[in-house]
């Protein structure tokens, strides 16, 4: 299991989390979903260690986490532009030498002989995802991995997520898109007002939409009303 | 619309300022102006200023011609060339200054006039691995020579290729050299993603050591054919060979450390530009000398600190 407690962080005099408390169990699929500038990806940091925390605690299976579990996938993909896509996943390789990099490649077909530079938006993103599952760690989060990605490869990612929570990993998952999390996922959670608001499983994600959209509908509904009547 | 646009380059280099820091940056100015006369010492007069003119060009051009803008400027109804011209004299005010300052009125205008046509060029030089395959010489692991190279290595080829054609001149050379100590600090300039740090697998000590020991590897090879011709050629300056080999070789440590030292993943690391001139200056002008031996300290803790938030098992 994977618990957090009483996490803080903050950026300057900004908090951003605030005694924030998230459980999640081992070997299934969590959604994190929040509006932007919710404090997902700042938490997501957190948990890997790249962003300091004001106070808390994060543990793994009831150790203390460290980086050695958790491989991560950011929600913007950066890599040297001028090496191809082969050399950037041979380095992965020789750090773990089971991973083969043409086998997974046999899925997601990319030009890897190629300068990365010529890769569209969805093509670096699997590139990501390859080099992501190059070690096998039992803490995978993906922070929208769907951005930028097609229909075909959004299925390719779904179906290699499920097969990971197959292989007994814990899986975290952001995205923007609520449908693109409701059909992998085994529990959601909402971040807003620096906290975990609520989570729910699998039996409640058919009114989870209402229940992030209430308040956010009536505010927008009224600014475009007003928008709509002013244009006129 | 030109004048506006130049206000918003304008605001852009005094962020750019401020963030190096105004001290540092007048700091360097006040170093170039001391290291003139140095230079200046190096060779007759035409040619320390045909050397200063030549070498600002030479970067003038190189920026004209890798510049990414070129396209989205076209979008935008301003005159590109009045803009280019302005931009490449701004860049070069401290060169220009240096010569104006030693009376070099004619190497001044020649000077502005090629800048003024380089300004001029529209193509931009892209190198394909396709092209330029000598990339893979570089091992794996020394990535950031490998991308650098696929794109400018063509610079460096040039480089080369001019100071072993023109060797027999003593002043070539070394200032091949310091040319060549900018360029390997410019291919540790580049971002580099968190995943080619945490790849390591490292303490931050022993990673910054790796990555010191194949940078410098890299750049002794290049520098060693150049120093060692001039060794042959000029058998009477053969210290001088190893005083400029040894400063390359702290000054390129120097660049390793600083740059995880202000390592933040993907972003570009330009502006350690200024500091890698800083420790150039140190070793150039004598009253200097501890300053880079200090630098070279400072940026080597700084580094292990800052790699400790990626390279530090527990979070």
């Amino acid at each position: 299991m994977l618990k957090i407690e009483n996490l803080s962080v903050s950026y300057g005099n900004n908090t951003v989390l605030n005694t924030l408390n998230w459980k999640i169990p081992s070997g299934e699929i969590h959604g994190l979903v929040g509006l932007n500038g919710s404090g997902k990806t700042t938490l997501l940091n957190t948990i890997f260690g790249i962003k300091k925390r004001d106070t808390g605690v994060i543990l793994f299976n009831n150790l203390a986490l460290n980086k050695t579990n958790i491989s991560y996938l950011e929600t913007v993909n950066f890599f040297y532009p001028r090496i191809t896509g082969k050399e950037y996943l041979k380095l992965f390789q020789s750090k773990n030498p089971d991973f083969d990099f043409n086998n997974w490649n046999r899925l997601f077909e990319l030009p890897i002989e190629k300068l990365i530079e010529k890769y569209s938006t969805g093509m670096k993103k699997q590139l990501a995802f390859i080099g992501a599952l190059a070690a096998p760690k039992p803490l995978l989060i993906l922070d929208e991995p769907f951005n930028g990605v097609d229909l075909e490869t959004t299925q390719k990612f779904r179906n290699v997520i499920l097969a990971l929570k197959k292989s007994n990993r814990t899986i975290i998952i952001t995205s923007h898109i609520l449908e693109s999390l409701t059909g992998i996922c085994d529990t959601m959670s909402l971040i807003k007002d620096k906290k975990i608001a609520f989570r729910v499983d699998k039996t409640e994600f058919g009114g989870i939409e209402k229940r992030i959209f209430k308040q956010l509908d009536s505010d927008s509904e009224q600014i475009i009303s007003e928008l709509i009547n002013t244009k006129k | 619309m030109l004048t506006q646009f130049l206000a918003i380059r304008l605001r852009q280099a005094t962020r750019i300022i401020s963030e190096i820091g105004l001290a540092r940056t007048i700091f360097v100015l006040i170093g170039l102006i001391l290291i003139s006369p140095k230079i200046f010492s190096l060779g007759s007069e035409f040619n320390s200023a045909l050397f200063l003119s030549v070498t600002q060009v030479f970067m003038v051009l190189s920026l004209q011609t890798t510049r990414r803008d070129k396209v989205f400027l076209q979008h935008l109804h301003i005159n590109k060339y009045k803009l280019f011209v302005c931009e490449n004299i701004t860049m070069s005010i401290p060169i220009l200054g240096i010569l104006l300052w030693h009376k070099n009125f004619a190497m001044v205008g020649c000077a502005v006039a090629a800048i003024a046509a380089i300004s001029a060029l529209r193509t931009t030089i892209k190198i394909s691995s396709g092209t330029f395959g000598g990339a893979a010489l570089f091992p794996a692991k020394a990535f950031e020579w490998r991308s650098s190279f696929r794109l400018n290595g063509i610079f460096l080829i040039l480089l080369i290729a001019l100071a072993t054609g023109f060797c027999s001149y003593d002043f070539v050379i070394p200032a091949a050299i310091v040319l060549l100590n900018f360029y390997s600090a410019g291919v540790q300039m580049q971002s580099e993603p968190r995943q080619f740090v945490e790849l390591y697998e490292l303490s931050p000590h022993r990673f910054l050591w790796a990555k010191t020991a194949t940078h410098l590897l890299i750049f002794a090879l290049i520098a060693f054919f150049l120093l060692a011709l001039f060794a042959f050629i000029h058998i009477h300056l053969i210290y001088a060979a190893l005083y400029l080999l040894t400063i390359s070789l702290l000054i390129q440590m120097f660049v390793v450390f600083q740059k995880y030292a202000v390592y933040t993943p993907n972003e570009s690391l330009q502006g350690n530009i200024i500091f890698v001139t800083l420790i150039i200056f140190g070793f150039l002008i004598p009253w200097l000398s501890p300053l880079p031996l200090l630098l070279l300290v400072r940026s080597y803790k700084k580094a292990v600190q800052n790699l400790k938030i990626y390279l530090d098992v527990e979070n």
